[in-house]
């Protein structure tokens, strides 16, 4: 918002009675001092406001040239502001000189509005550019969020009794996508997570989770934050009948990184390109306020952290240089391997790449889901061959509650080989199409 | 109409018509619960878009923009601009920020600062972390402010929330700064008006970092400026200065003192340490390696027995001692200290050979804190271990003290040092805090990584080399320099020297340079605060130089040693007394800058092998520069002296007196039981060194025709016996007794005598004939040296022609043997000359010189200030050119129409064509100019342009002498004749202006040094170093001359300008 600017025309002091005036006059005195409506004003305050400066009599001519010549000590002018005319003059000289300044603005408008344009489309060639560029890398490299920092919980179980807490995150906010906190043991309330930072004062996710269960509760930002580098602070508040125990990691020796005089909280951190969408991991909550993002990934760690728990790791294992989970079923062999939780609520479409490996192998290849304790029933299998890497999609009826995801792969019993199959990272969304509704 | 601003943000312009505009915005868009003004100044920006933007935003915010516009004169002018303006327009303003054009604000930003502002009345400025856009990146300024730390770099952005009161104190940004780091010295000149800084995180400064900018171009020139920084913050930059803020803010040790189980941070130890527990310690060691711009660590680490430390001092060693490990961490990765007991009264420092003795077997282990954080952080730390084994893989060299036997050797206690600090280091790598801090660090870079380092900021100052780290305190130090401590007549002066002085209330310090042995006695011991061994391998009082001076040999070490180093260790003294340390006259020209009064002992000129006249008093005439006072030993030295081209008013002779004081009481028993004496057989005695100088020969040949005479004779003295020394003759060595050095063996020997006999080939004032005198033994000596100030032939004693010395000491002896009556006369003559003749006495007048001397001596020193090229003196070529008077007719009318010519310099307006004189600029300060006669030193008297200004009194001036219409092409330099008559000593910065066609070219000349009323300065301007084609277009030239904040209520200037070509 700007203040209404009132334009000031300026005049002798001699020559203020001979004429009448149609807008607002400053006077100047013989002794340059320079009033208006009587009160005086610095030259500083008045000049800017200036539009005209005219003479009615040689006097008035007299005083402004001595104005001028004050003025330019410090480089001012009243060059194309001034005119000596006669009183009778005086109302068209002011109104020239208006329609003068009014098309020197109007120029300026004009100029500054085709800039602006030139601005406008820049930066809508700009966002289109960008978000085909965002397509692209969400389709080649699946976009999933890189951990950067791991502060495992204490052996000693040393746990933070919460109820009010503050923590300053050991990174810069650049590219900020999750956080994870250790939850020692289930409790009974509400937690309240808000991520501010500090130089601009500004709160940029709140998380509210009730009831939180035990292991790493994993916060997501859906847009990782802005390449505006800042210093990220959690503050934290529980309420319930009982304090929420946090796990709790390093002893730091500087008072900024310890979490209520304390040893810094045990934390995991997430980064991505910042200031982009990014997939949410399953296990993670978005922010409770703003929109809810329908795209999900499901990546290597998550895989592998499932094959680390395989009840047959001779069957079943993670491998890097594979890229995703193996399974190797044997002949009439049905394999799964269950991904706790991370069927999310909303979820209908799941995709992902997978592949089978070894001469004349083939294999049946589906994602289902269960609730935990549950037998998961497959609705369909897709065949994949060698020939090459396949995509296995599978829709699902939409889920109200967070199920576990199983990835199943199986041999017919009339096979003459087992397989070698390959699942890797897996793609959720809340609609058929992929976009976010 | 919004409310009373509380804060005004002055935001300079120049050629950022468009980026000025996010500054503004964001100046606009604070969220602060009080007003906030916004200054714009356009500095006179060439671009009509800059006026037209600034016109439009204080059209759109009148209530909240105020639009200041000016010619141009640079930021510093700028920023002064917008100040004044606040100072005077707006009362209500409690702090001003300084935002520019470029640069830009978080909307909290000035809420913060100001809250910070009001927490903490001790901060006069808070300055912000700095966050870089455009070259993005983040850099930590947190931690405690320090000026020691701003001595060395640029720690305050300008982007500063300042005081009110920093202003009104008369602080301004120096507007001569025109290359960058004028924010540099102007929080300088905050911290010497008494401010200082505190910074706040999260700040929310916003700086826009290109490739090239301003500061890239000062940090090319950033050696110039920060040479006319050190010359203009002086008292800052100073030395001494330096060690106190070290040992306040930033203590060069942590002493892990193995027997308390504390941790002691300190420079010097004897001061007012933190104390602090292992484990909190620990604390600190990780958090300084978390965040190492932050946290201060002490960089030195030192362990060993608080026991050690007070035997240390008890031996007066601490310092030095401490000193010498530093230099030898330097070059390995531990050094330590062990001690032995001399034989005798001596004390000795002497470094072992590598691996010589045990690293255990130290009493003190220094390494540097970050080898020991790295040790601390190596999880196995087997290389470190290895101290305690056959092998240790860590360098260690060792140093061993000698002490006499009366003090206490350095106690070890129980275990070894290199096995406390492999415990001390167990506990800082098993500490708590040592995971988080090697795994969590801030976001930002640490840019004050020179905290962890701070001691080097001092080193930096004297040459790299390590500081003595003693504290000066409240008194007065003194140092006496001694190439070595014998039993010599030099080091007896040098022990009275000390005396008289200490009685003075001096605290007395002895530096040995040529040895690393020395005879402290007890006597000595008793005296002085401190001995110091310089340990230069490559010092020698002579020999090896390849220059001479009018034949007289400048030694090796005088023109090409380690002067720094010696200069490091002496600097901090108030006074310099050279006893004959040869060589090391070439430090005192240095000491003398650094505030130390410089004093030269002297005492005799020896012979060369070949017989010719050389030695101290020589070579101190090649330095005459470098010494404030020369102090011979007799008058006669002083006259020759003189004679020889010292200044009179240097010399003040402190005549010798007897080396060794005798209780009033004693000495008239002495003297009574003498005149008691029954006439009988005369008792004659040499007492002395027996060497050439002495005349051995003579005595010799006297001993041996006197045997007719009823004389008993005793020689008591040492025989040197050096290639080259004549034999003792065997009449000498029949009668001949082993020296004597206390002073109750010497006063009885001389209550036996009656007569001393000394045949020398020169001397100067010998110790012994004045002692044998006091208690009544009637000289008979050559006359040589100054042996005639106190020997009165038939009068005190006999004199005797050197060539006619046998013959007439034979007669003399005869003469007194047979004449008991004249022995008499002479002896109570003797007695009564002596009677007042002390050392108490003797330097009174050297001691009142010195005391004068110092009340003028400034502590700093613009010693490094690479002397400007354009003041280089012509070359004889130039010397032949025409010389052409371009003094300004004005000018000279002015100054020839005498004392009651008066007129008005309104500011910046300049007076008849060609002065100029402002104050910060528009402040309002106008000036009488009236012309008055100057007295110079010489009884000269000229005419001067007075400037009286009138107004408040402002800590700056500038004056600007200009040569309009200047026809430049046709000289090739001008030289400017400058004449500052002063009431008393003041820096002025010199630059030439010159301007036209479009051109500007800044010639910076640098700091002058106005010394007495009329003295000169001359300052030769190059115009061929000047491109021809730029030349062409110039057609004005201007002397600015910048005053450094010393106001005075009369300024006198004269000048004259001639062209060569």
């Amino acid at each position: 918002m700007t203040d209404p600017w009132t334009p000031l025309c300026l005049v002798a002091s001699c020559d203020l009675q001979a004429a009448a005036w149609p807008m607002p006059v400053a006077v100047v005195e013989d002794d340059l001092t320079l009033r208006l409506d009587g009160v005086e004003l610095g030259i500083d305050t008045l000049h800017p406001r200036l539009v005209a400066a005219l003479s009615l009599s040689p006097k008035g001519a007299a005083l402004l040239d001595r104005l001028e010549l004050h003025l330019a000590e410090t480089g001012r002018t009243l060059q194309g502001l001034r005119r000596d005319v006669t009183p009778a003059e005086a109302p068209a000289a002011l109104f020239s000189l208006m329609a003068a300044a009014l098309v020197q603005s109007q120029g300026r408008v004009v100029k500054q509005m085709r800039e602006l344009a030139q601005m406008r489309q820049l930066t809508e060639t700009s966002l289109q550019h960008f978000e085909r560029l965002e397509a692209f890398v969400w389709q080649t490299a699946k976009c999933e969020r890189n951990q950067v920092l791991n502060l495992a919980a204490r052996a000693d179980g040393a746990t933070l009794a919460l109820s009010e807490a503050e923590q300053r995150l050991p990174t810069d906010s650049v590219g900020l996508s999750d956080l994870a906190l250790w939850v020692a043991a289930p409790a009974q309330g509400q937690l309240t997570v808000a991520l501010d930072l500090m130089e601009t004062a500004v709160t940029v996710a709140t998380w509210v989770v009730s009831d939180p269960g035990a292991g790493w509760l994993r916060l997501a930002l859906p847009r990782a934050l802005s390449t505006d580098a800042q210093t990220p602070v959690l503050r934290l508040t529980w309420s319930g009948p009982s304090p929420l125990s946090l796990g709790l990691s390093l002893d730091h020796p500087d008072p900024r990184f310890q979490c209520q005089g304390g040893p810094t909280l045990a934390l995991k951190l997430w980064k991505f390109i910042p200031g982009t969408n990014a997939p949410l991991s399953p296990d993670s909550l978005p922010p409770s306020a703003g929109p809810t993002r329908g795209r999900w990934l499901i990546g290597l760690a998550a895989l592998g952290e499932a094959a680390t728990l395989a009840a047959d790791p001779e069957r079943i294992e993670f491998l890097d240089w594979a890229g995703g989970v193996v399974m190797r079923p044997e002949p009439g062999q049905t394999l799964g391997l269950r991904l706790p939780g991370l069927a999310r609520p909303g979820m209908v479409r799941l995709q992902g790449m997978v592949s089978v490996e070894g001469i004349g192998a083939q294999a049946e290849l589906t994602y289902a889901v269960a609730a935990p304790g549950q037998e998961p029933d497959p609705q369909s299998w897709q065949v994949v061959t060698p020939a090459e890497p396949d995509q296995l999609h599978v829709t699902l009826p939409r889920l109200e509650v967070a199920q576990d995801l199983v990835l199943m792969a199986r041999v017919p019993e009339a096979a003459e080989h087992p397989a070698v199959v390959v699942f890797e990272r897996i793609e959720a969304f809340a609609s058929l199409t992929g976009r976010d509704d | 109409m919004t409310e009373a601003p509380s804060i005004a943000i002055v935001i300079p312009v120049f050629r950022h018509s468009v980026l000025l505009i996010e500054a503004v915005e964001s100046a606009l868009a604070q969220r602060a619960p009080f007003g906030i003004r916004i200054l714009i100044v356009n500095d006179g920006c060439p671009h009509p878009e800059t006026d037209e933007t600034c016109r439009a935003f204080a059209r759109a915010h009148p209530d909240r923009i105020t639009y200041l516009k000016k010619q141009n004169g640079g930021l510093s002018s700028a920023r002064n601009h917008g100040i004044l303006y606040a100072l005077d327009h707006l009362p209500s303003v409690r702090a001003i920020y300084m935002l520019d054009a470029d640069n830009a604000l978080r909307p909290d930003s000035m809420a913060r600062a100001m809250a910070a502002l009001d927490e903490d009345p001790e901060a006069g400025w808070i300055y912000p972390d700095i966050d870089m856009v455009g070259l993005s990146s983040g850099h930590d300024y947190s931690g405690p402010y320090s000026v020691l730390l701003h001595t060395a770099m640029n720690t305050c952005e300008a982007g500063s929330l300042i005081r009110r009161e920093v202003f009104e104190a008369g602080v301004m940004f120096d507007v001569t700064f025109k290359a960058g780091f004028e924010d540099w010295d102007f929080f300088l000149s905050c911290v010497e008006a008494g401010f200082r800084g505190k910074n706040i995180e999260g700040f929310g400064f916003l700086y826009r970092k290109r490739p090239e900018s301003m500061l890239a171009d000062s940090e090319r020139e950033r050696e110039p400026i920060l040479a006319r920084m050190r010359a203009k913050h002086r008292a800052l930059f100073s030395p001494r200065a330096m060690l106190e803020l070290e040992q306040e803010e930033a203590p060069r040790y942590a002493f892990f003192l193995v027997d308390l189980d504390e941790v002691w941070l300190t420079t010097d130890p004897l001061a007012e340490s933190e104390v602090l527990t292992p484990e909190d310690y620990s604390q600190r060691l990780w958090r300084a390696r978390s965040a190492p711009g932050r946290h201060h660590l002490p960089p030195l680490t030192v362990v060993t027995r608080s026991e050690t430390l007070a035997e240390a001092q008890a031996a007066g060693m601490l310092h030095g001692l401490l000193w010498q490990l530093e230099t030898m961490v330097d070059q390995v990765h531990l050094a330590g200290l062990l001690a032995v007991h001399a034989p005798s009264d001596r004390m000795g420092l002497h470094i072992l050979p590598e691996a010589s003795r045990s690293p255990d077997e130290a009493a003190m282990l220094m390494l540097t804190t970050d080898l020991f954080m790295a040790a601390a952080g190596d999880a196995q730390g087997s290389w470190m271990k290895s101290l305690i084994s056959a092998a240790p893989q860590p360098r260690v060299a060792l140093a061993q003290v000698t002490l006499p036997p009366s003090l206490p050797i350095f106690a070890l206690g129980e275990g070894g040092m290199a096995a406390a600090l492999l415990a001390f280091l167990d506990g800082m790598r098993q500490s708590h805090w040592a995971a988080g801090a090697l795994s969590l660090r801030d976001w930002r870079q640490p840019d004050l990584r020179r905290r962890a380092g701070s001691h080097m900021i001092l080193r930096q100052r004297l040459g790299q080399q390590p500081n003595l780290p003693m504290l000066r305190g409240t008194g007065r130090h003194m140092g006496l320099i001694l190439s070595i401590l014998e039993f010599g007549g030099v080091e007896k002066v040098a022990l009275n020297f000390a005396r008289a002085f200490a009685a003075r209330g001096w605290t007395l310090h002895l530096f040995i340079l040529g040895s690393r042995e020395a005879a402290v006695s007890q006597e000595w011991r008793d005296t002085i605060a401190s001995v110091t061994f310089l340990g230069d391998p490559e010092f020698s009082p002579w020999g090896g130089g390849d220059r001479s001076y009018f034949g007289n040999e400048i030694p090796r070490w005088a023109s090409s040693g380690n002067h720094p180093r010696l200069i490091a260790l002496l600097h901090w003294l108030d006074a310099v007394v050279d006893l004959h340390s040869g060589a090391a006259v070439a430090v005192m020209s240095q000491l003398k800058k650094l505030g130390a009064v410089t004093v030269t002992s002297l005492h005799l000129a020896d012979l060369s092998p070949m017989g010719r006249p050389s030695g101290n008093p020589f070579l101190t005439l090649a330095y005459e520069h470098a010494f404030d006072l020369f102090a011979p030993c007799s008058l006669a030295l002083g006259d020759w002296l003189h004679a020889m081209g010292i200044p009179e008013d240097k010399i003040t002779p402190a005549p010798n007196a007897p080396s060794f004081d005798i209780a009033p009481d004693r000495l008239s028993a002495l003297i009574a039981e003498r005149s008691a004496r029954q006439p009988g057989r005369l008792r004659a005695m040499f007492l002395g060194r027996l060497d050439a100088q002495k005349g051995l020969e003579r005595l010799g040949e006297v001993i041996a025709r006197s045997a007719h005479l009823p004389i008993d004779w005793r020689v008591i003295g040492r025989a040197i016996l050096t290639d080259g020394a004549p034999p003792v003759p065997p009449s000498v060595l029949a009668v001949l007794e082993p020296a004597l050095t206390t002073p109750e063996e010497l006063t009885a020997a001389f209550a036996e005598a009656d007569v001393l006999v000394l045949l020398s080939e020169f001397e100067g004032l010998p110790l012994t004939v004045l002692e044998a005198m006091r208690q009544g033994v009637v000289p008979i000596a050559t006359d040589v040296g100054a042996v005639s100030e106190v020997v009165v032939d038939d009068v005190t004693g006999c004199l005797l022609p050197l060539e006619e010395a046998v013959e007439g000491c034979l007669s003399a002896l005869e003469s007194l043997a047979s004449d008991p009556a004249r022995l008499r006369r002479l002896s109570d003559t003797a007695t009564a000359t002596m009677a007042n003749r002390h050392w108490l006495a003797a330097t009174e007048a050297l001691a009142q010189a010195i005391d004068r001397v110092g009340a003028t001596r400034t502590v700093g020193s613009d010693a490094d200030i690479p002397p400007p090229a354009h003041i280089a003196p012509l070359s004889a070529g130039d010397a032949e050119m025409e010389r052409v008077d371009l003094t300004p007719a004005p000018w000279v009318e002015l100054c020839q129409n005498g004392p009651d010519e008066t007129a008005l310099l309104q500011r910046y307006e300049l007076y008849a064509g060609f002065l100029q004189f402002g104050s910060p600029e528009n402040a309002g300060v106008v000036c009488d100019l009236s012309c008055h006669p100057v007295r110079s030193r010489k009884g000269v008297t000229t005419r001067a342009i007075a400037l009286k200004p009138q107004g408040r009194r402002q800590p700056w001036f500038t004056y600007e002498m200009v040569l309009p219409d200047a026809p430049l092409t046709e000289y090739i330099s001008m030289d400017w004749t400058l004449r500052y008559a002063l009431a008393r000593p003041r820096n002025l910065y010199a630059q030439f202006m010159l301007d036209g066609g479009g051109e500007n070219v800044t010639v910076d000349v640098g700091t002058l040094r106005g010394t007495d009323a009329g003295s000169t300065m001359n300052l030769v301007l190059a115009l061929r170093q000047i491109d021809p084609e730029v030349l062409r277009r110039l057609t004005r030239v201007r002397l600015v001359l910048s005053t450094d904040g010393e106001l005075l209520p009369f300024d006198l200037l004269d000048f004259a300008i001639h062209g060569r070509r």
